[in-house]
């Protein structure tokens, strides 16, 4: 073909591709582009568009342009993912699906020890951390926001298949009550407690209860971290002597309290005690609002592996920090709420067949809890498996050029089974 | 569509132009020891987009049988016959799932690090030479660890020689891999394996490492016998 003819050619080529947006597109993203039709008398430019679409979807041609697809975002993958309202108060269910991000003193302070490994691990790779915001939690923080606090203490569990959303939709709803001020007592994971390799100690309270020391120090780390400005307002109303010559008189803010558990581990779990006491009486004397959040509320009623040091298996009664928190659960004080989640995993493996509260709470936990508001964390819809793609694809966590195609997406929606842990770990070796 | 085609047909005698070498499949590997199937067969078409629509007259498939296709061989989109064989070597006691969670972990290990490096990084010019895909760091890795030379004992006179020989491709691919393997299995038993193996990938992308060193201590070896290497005819 001589020059000039080839001029004319090209010219009329990118004349074609000009006027026909869908085909820049579609050339771009590297698809296989179907029949395209252009309005046009013109013979030659016909022909050339009779060419063009051979040409265009052979394979090395599709090769060669497909690269530039890794470098434009995919047209499936072109969803508004983020929410821009950090705000937990302000969510609706107009934002379902969307990210929005916990500032990082917020996850620092409150939820870097309510979410697993797997998630912490993805907040250090992505640097930053976000939520999705889902039907449950709203549903949870709408239950708080028009509950009438001067009734008796309602109760709230999240329920689920594993990997559905309850813990983070737990981390939501606390995040949400933080913002609003309230004080807030949560309980990462109680049925750790109940792991044979756990360091006991016998009680120096009352005879027959089991102390977990270093577990108390632990969890009132937590506590002081999460509350702190309240628990230095607040002042103990009763005075307590824990041997010959340590003793808190009433007046000194619970914060020392706190301080005192942490540099005595012996007494930590008794100091444990004595808080929730005190809160319960602020709560019914509505001085503070007070969210109690535990994760895996069966780990509480399950069954326990302690052994003592004569080799006697423990009863879960007896254990000190179980019994505090028990109490915590019942009706007898007001102006709070409490949000729960049963999680299969919480449960002795041989009490594991069913994801339902009232399986896994047991006949005890069920009268203790009962009447309770069961709020079911579903796993993704196909609105939110798409904005979940869309996250990992701009914090560039699906890697495989594949991964961003339509054919990729499916299949990672398949073998993921719309379940967001699972999604998790498929898109993690893609 | 494609006939199967017995090896006894009159079409046999124009198959017996075409030698295996000749075959066009980009992920033939040959068998050690044993074949099971017989030279005629030709190797399955894994790729989704050359399954569909007929093939050419004079296509091979038409004319000889095909080998079945592995349980590791899939049309999925993310399928790499380089990691296949990866996990069989990191495999043991024939427990696939365990060797699959292991690589699979080693290539969330290596994106982790980088990803992580690159949501991190502020400056636009270091961002771009970030390589974040895990299986393109893998393979670069196993690039940098394949020799280009091995030694065989070749016998002349009574006496073994070890003669610098150019490696085989296949042989190239096999060494890399096991290097790789074995030197993560001497390392620490407490980290877990996939981590392991990350660590030696990134020493290996950047041409450090233990691995390396070993191809290039094999090297060295082939330098110091190359006196020997008219032995090889």
């Amino acid at each position: 073909m001589d020059a000039l003819l080839r001029m004319q050619v090209l010219g009329r080529i990118g004349n074609i591709i000009y006027r026909h947006s869908q085909l820049k597109t579609t050339l771009l993203s590297g698809r296989k582009i179907p029949y395209l039709r252009l309005h046009s008398k013109s013979f030659t430019e016909k022909s050339l568009l009779r060419c063009m679409n051979s040409v265009v979807n052979n394979d090395v041609f599709r090769r060669t342009y497909s690269i530039t697809a890794e470098q434009n975002e995919h047209t499936s993958l072109t969803f508004a993912f983020r929410c821009h309202d950090n705000n937990p108060a302000n969510h609706t269910i107009d934002q379902e699906g969307l990210f929005y991000t916990v500032p990082s003193e917020d996850y620092k302070r409150y939820l870097h020890k309510a979410i697993n490994t797997e998630f912490s691990a993805q907040v250090k790779v992505f640097a930053e951390s976000c939520i999705m915001i889902r039907k449950p939690a709203l549903e949870m923080i709408d239950y708080i926001r028009n509950s009438d606090l001067n009734r008796p203490v309602a109760r709230a569990i999240f329920y689920g298949h594993t990997g559905a959303g309850k813990t983070m939709s737990l981390c939501h709803v606390l995040h949400y009550c933080s913002k609003e001020n309230w004080l807030i007592v949560h309980v990462p994971w109680p049925a750790k407690w109940n792991k044979r390799n756990r360091e006991i100690a016998v009680s120096p309270f009352k005879e027959g209860r089991i102390d977990l020391p270093l577990d108390a120090a632990e969890w009132l780390l937590h506590f002081r971290t999460q509350n702190t400005d309240l628990l230095k307002e607040l002042t103990c109303q009763f005075s307590y002597t824990w041997s010959k010559r340590e003793s808190t008189e009433s007046g000194t803010p619970l914060i020392d309290i706190v301080d005192f558990g942490l540099s005595r581990n012996k007494f930590a779990s008794d100091c444990v005690g004595v808080l929730m006491k005190e809160v319960k009486k602020y709560a019914c004397d509505k001085r503070v609002k007070v969210l109690v959040a535990i994760d895996g509320v069966n780990g509480l009623y399950s069954q326990c592996a302690l052994k003592t040091e004569e080799k006697e298996n423990v009863l879960i009664e007896n254990v000190s920090l179980v019994r505090t928190f028990r109490k915590l659960l019942n009706t007898d004080w007001s102006n709070g709420f409490v949000v729960c989640t049963v999680d299969i995993n919480a449960s002795h493996y041989s009490t594991r067949e069913n994801h339902t509260p009232r399986y896994l709470l047991g006949k005890q936990g069920f009268e203790v809890m009962d009447p309770f508001i069961p709020v079911q964390v579903p796993i993704y819809t196909d609105k939110e498996i798409y904005s979940c793609l869309c996250y990992y694809s701009d914090r560039n966590w699906i890697q495989h050029p594949n991964g961003k195609t339509d054919e990729g997406l499916k299949e990672i929606i398949f073998l993921s089974n719309h379940n967001p842990y699972t999604l998790a770990r498929v898109c993690s070796s893609r | 569509m494609i006939k199967l085609v017995n090896g006894s047909d009159p079409g046999s005698s124009a198959s017996q132009v075409f030698k295996t070498e000749n075959c066009l499949c980009s992920n033939w590997l040959p068998h050690v020891r044993t074949l099971r199937y017989d030279v005629n067969h030709q190797e399955p078409t894994i790729d989704k987009s050359k399954l569909f629509g007929t093939i050419e007259e004079d296509d091979i498939r038409r004319f000889k049988p095909i080998k079945a296709a592995t349980n590791d061989q899939s049309t999925s989109v993310f399928y790499s016959a380089t990691l296949e064989k990866f996990i069989n070597m990191v495999m043991k006691d024939g427990k696939k799932l365990v060797a699959r969670k292991i690589v699979n972990e080693m290539l969330e290990n290596i994106k982790m690090t980088q990803v992580e490096k690159f949501n991190r990084c502020e400056n636009e010019k270091e961002k771009m030479e970030i390589e974040c895909n895990p299986e393109i760091i893998f393979n670069q890795g196993l690039e940098n660890i394949k020799p280009v030379l091995m030694l065989t004992p070749i016998i002349k006179g009574g006496v073994s020689y070890k003669v610098p020989v150019a490696c085989p491709v296949h042989r190239q691919k096999f060494l890399a891999m096991k290097w790789l393997v074995e030197s993560c299995r001497d390392r620490e038993r407490k980290i877990p394996m996939g981590k392991k193996l990350a660590y030696e990938i990134f020493d290996a992308y950047k041409n450090e490492g233990k691995c390396v060193r070993r191809k290039q201590e094999l090297l060295r070896q082939c330098e110091e016998n190359r006196a020997f290497a008219h032995f090889r005819y």
